[in-house]
């Protein structure tokens, strides 16, 4: 048995890696904050840490951001998921589209931007100063976080909520309106419980994504929060300092608990499963006047949304901007200062592809053998592929300077944490749980009979290897190849940490580091723009994909 | 003659162009049991939304109980419906499901404990209150749908295809167990099907429905005996329908056959033969015919052949007997027929 052989190989090859680049970089983080200055085992760090002042403050404000940003998140999305999911509105092809914006770009990337736009001296102040004589401090100190943070991230919700809300089979709100319910109470006896599901999804992953945010509060100047603290201590002091570790971990538990809470906020009712037809509510019709307040509500938040985009723009092409709504004049030299130092962009490219070339190979075994083998243990290669979701990438960058610093390279003698390939890796772990995704996606809609009556006209499983599944699963494949590139290209909290020359530095690290000097802002913008591009192409690329492949589905439905 | 409780006057529906229900009249009377009968996308579906409110008609009335109820909402009709998914709320218990109605109706905690349980008892699930939807079987969801409609006594029960989703045996048992509720609550009941022999043992009344026309009403057993198009007549049975000339009780089809000793009001362009009535042993001097055997089905009960007669493939059903000779194709066989039992359109 030639195939068991290598795939049994193939296996234990996927474990060994996930161990040596997940599991012990994480282990390492949990097990140096538990140690003292002379390697004994402590509670130590976890008491200092909880009897500095500046910690506590720390702690509280992640948390504190965190929170109001799902509930900030959750205003904008709970109407637009509503006016989907009700009514006939041509605007919902609008607000379906603005669940990729987070996924184009990263909040960290116009954070600075957005200061320009909504701080207390910016355009939006101005303006408002000089109509009204009064200015709203959206950017002052931890508003700027929870400003900028939910901007980027509330279409997590509302992607959730509107899947949630469509799969409410009618029948759920016909029936009650049947026995005579009707109006507000109907709403919320009826289909506001069947939501929850999709709206405790997205707010936990927006608490999650803000509490881990190492990016937009430095870029905003604000220190004194979790993950910031974390990477000043390791920056600043060193890679033995504990408290660096301690935070890690207090990172990790905190996501941890949050996936966890989420978990029993839905007592683990999957709704879906009941509600056979699904299709969504009743939808009705706008009267005149509420359709002109939903397209005002539309405009206004898709003007938030791409107000970091439209900013971002702005400060890449403005000479000096400062004190003033726009620009004072525009130019073309900050593009010439980016493509001067391209070499950042070609770091990226390179990073970026091999991690995802890495990425779908890793993923296609791992979803083949889970799906298609017997093989004891399985089911943990898939579980421990997709932890790398939960685990911050500041922890994992961390844990991967620790754990890979004391080694060296053979042939120069520098640490195996400095080394340009351990970025690749790095965001090859980080990124291959979208990958994964894509591929098990792929791999579940393929009938095994498929492969079972090749292999009853007599072809090797090599053959079907090649003849049935890799020509079915390319497109899911490339789907998930262009996922986890362009989701790479702007990934800055796990590679901060393993940055060692600039020669060496990625897309993301430019953009940080260029945007934390005024005269570096409009190179930084510049770059900024370079990585949304890139992104924004890779996204649509993914989607033609996708699309093409249910077309080709068609044919498929039927068979499977 | 019992009192009309729904009174059905010249509906139409149409979305776009899409005509779905073509000037359709019906009246159904207090305690019927009355079937929506027809393939999908004839409409029934449709008239049973309406009737409950949830579509619209764009002309024609519709009187609930003598009232005029076409403008209103669906949760001021007191109509019950049953939905083909059941619609049971995933998020709450069988016991809430059942109670929400009534806490709707506002109706004193007391009263409404007594009435739930009252009702789980009926449908004989009082065990099972604390139980969640997705913990019950199919049959088990279907009886809580039930009670959750009837719990709030609506002046009548709709139902919309209840017992598609189960399987056969349950199907059986659960269209005794409908009637019987039916019969023992005495609530006037519509039933959308497309299943025949459902509608056939279960109504009093039927209504055959066809691209959004009513073909026929009726009791079953008269629509089964005299049906009154040729869509009907294949609808509720099989049937033999041959095309031709009836002149002076003389049948020809378009390919010569010919049939004599029709009744002598016998008119029209086709005769209907049931494949039952066609006989392979001779008996009382029939009008015999030969033919070949093309195709021949054992169904147990009964062996049903085709039988080509003057190139008309005639179905023809005999009743199996265990000294019986079943007849191989290609056999040449006689095939009987009595003139008395011929229907014509």
């Amino acid at each position: 048995m030639f195939k068991n052989l290598f795939l049994k190989s193939t296996a234990v090859f996927i474990g060994l890696f996930l161990l040596i680049f997940l599991a012990v970089p994480i282990f390492q983080v949990f097990y140096v904050s538990f140690l003292d200055q002379n390697g004994h085992f402590t509670f130590l760090n976890f008491y200092d840490f909880f009897q500095s002042a500046l910690f506590i403050e720390s702690f509280y404000n992640s948390f504190y951001v965190a929170a109001m940003s799902v509930v900030v998140a959750s205003i904008f999305a709970i109407p637009l998921a509503y006016f989907t999911a009700r009514f006939n509105f041509r605007g919902s092809v609008l607000i379906q589209s603005l669940g990729f914006i987070p996924l184009i770009m990263p909040p960290f990337v116009g954070a600075v931007a957005m200061k320009l736009l909504f701080g207390s001296n910016g355009s939006i102040n101005l303006l408002l100063d000089d109509w009204f004589g009064f200015k709203i401090p959206f950017m002052e100190g931890l508003n700027g976080v929870i400003f900028v943070e939910s901007i980027h991230y509330f279409p997590f919700i509302l992607i959730n909520l509107i899947t949630s809300l469509n799969n409410i089979d009618r029948t759920m709100e016909e029936s009650a309106q049947s026995l005579g319910s009707k109006g507000f109470k109907l709403f919320r006896r009826i289909v506001l419980p069947l939501s929850m599901p999709g709206y405790v999804a997205g707010a936990s992953l927006v608490f999650l994504k803000v509490f881990d945010d190492l990016g937009t509060p430095l870029l905003l100047d604000v220190n004194t929060m979790l993950a910031p603290q974390a990477y000043l201590r390791i920056s600043s002091i060193g890679i033995n300092d504990p408290m660096g570790y301690v935070i890690g971990v207090i990172l990790v538990l905190t996501s941890i608990a949050a996936v966890w809470v989420a978990k029993l906020a839905l007592g683990g009712k999957d709704y879906s499963m009941l509600q056979k037809g699904g299709g969504g509510m009743v939808k009705r019709n706008f009267l005149p006047h509420q359709k002109v307040f939903a397209y005002a509500v539309v405009f206004f938040i898709l003007f938030l949304v791409l107000s970091p985009h439209i900013a971002l723009t702005l400060l890449s092409f403005g000479t000096i901007w400062s004190f003033s709504v726009l620009p004072d004049a525009y130019t073309f030299s900050h593009y010439k200062a980016v493509f001067d130092n391209s070499v950042f962009i070609k770091n990226t490219l390179l990073y970026c592809s091999i991690a995802a070339f890495i990425d779908i190979v890793l993923a296609f075994f791992i979803s083949y053998i889970v799906l298609r083998t017997k093989f004891v243990g399985r089911q943990l290669l898939d579980y421990i592929a997709m932890s790398a979701l939960a685990i911050p990438g500041l922890v994992l960058g961390i844990g991967y300077l620790r754990t890979f610093y004391s080694i060296n390279l053979p042939w120069n003698d520098k640490p195996l944490a400095s080394w340009w390939f351990m970025i690749v890796i790095i965001l090859a772990v980080r990124r291959l749980p979208y990958a994964l995704r894509a591929c098990n996606a792929v791999l579940m809609q393929i009938s095994k009979y498929l492969e079972e009556s090749a292999e009853s006209l007599g072809a090797k499983k090599t053959t079907i290897f090649r003849k049935i599944l890799i020509p079915l699963m390319t497109g899911g494949l490339l789907a998930g190849f262009v996922t986890s590139f362009s989701t790479a290209t702007v990934e800055l909290s796990a590679t901060i940490m393993l940055v060692s020359t600039e020669t060496d530095a990625p897309l993301a690290y430019a953009i940080y580091s260029y945007m934390q000097t005024a005269a570096g802002r409009g190179p930084g913008a510049g770059f900024g723009v370079i990585g949304v591009l890139i992104v924004a192409a890779g996204t649509y690329l993914s989607q033609l994909i996708i699309e093409k492949n249910y077309k080709q589905r068609g044919m498929e439905a039927k068979i499977d | 003659m019992q009192d009309p409780i729904i009174q059905i006057k010249n509906i139409n529906v149409s979305y776009g162009t899409n005509h779905v229900l073509k000037d359709v009249n019906l009246t159904i009377h207090n305690k019927d049991f009355y079937t929506f009968l027809g393939p999908s996308g004839c409409g029934k579906t449709t008239l049973l939304r309406l009737i409950a409110g949830f579509e619209k008609s764009q002309s024609g009335e519709l009187y609930i109980a003598g009232q005029e109820v076409s403008n209103s909402n669906p949760w001021e009709r007191d109509v019950g419906m049953v939905f083909q998914n059941y619609a049971l709320w995933p998020h709450m218990t069988v016991y809430k499901n059942v109670s929400f109605g009534l806490e709707e109706k506002k109706i004193p905690k007391d009263e409404i404990d007594q009435r739930v349980k009252e009702i789980l008892a009926l449908v004989d699930l009082q065990d099972l209150s604390k139980r969640y939807p997705y913990q019950l079987s199919g049959g088990q969801q279907q009886r809580v749908a039930l009670a959750r409609t009837l719990v709030v006594k609506p002046k009548v029960l709709l139902l919309d295809e209840p017992l598609s989703n189960l399987d056969a045996k349950l199907r059986v048992q659960m269209r005794k167990e409908l009637l019987d509720l039916h019969n023992q609550l005495g609530i006037t009941t519509i039933f959308v099907t497309h299943d025949q022999e459902e509608a056939n043992a279960m109504s009093t009344n039927l209504a055959i429905f066809n691209e959004g026309v009513v073909q026929q009403m009726g009791k079953p057993v008269d629509l089964y005996n005299n049906p009154a198009n040729t869509f009907v007549a294949n609808f509720l049975g099989t049937t033999n329908v041959l095309e031709g000339t009836i002149a002076n009780t003389v049948f020809t089809s378009n390919q010569g056959l010919v049939i004599q000793g029709l009744a002598s009001d016998a008119k029209g362009s086709s005769v209907l033969l049931r494949p039952q009535n066609l006989y392979l042993e001779q008996k009382d001097n029939l009008q015999a015919f030969s033919g070949i055997v093309e195709h021949q089905e054992f169904l147990g009960n009964i062996v049903r052949y085709i039988v080509n007669v003057n190139n008309h493939a005639l179905v023809v059903d005999t009743l199996h007997e265990i000294d019986k000779a079943i007849h191989a194709p290609q056999a040449e066989i006689q095939i009987y027929l009595d003139p008395a039992k011929i229907k014509f359109l």
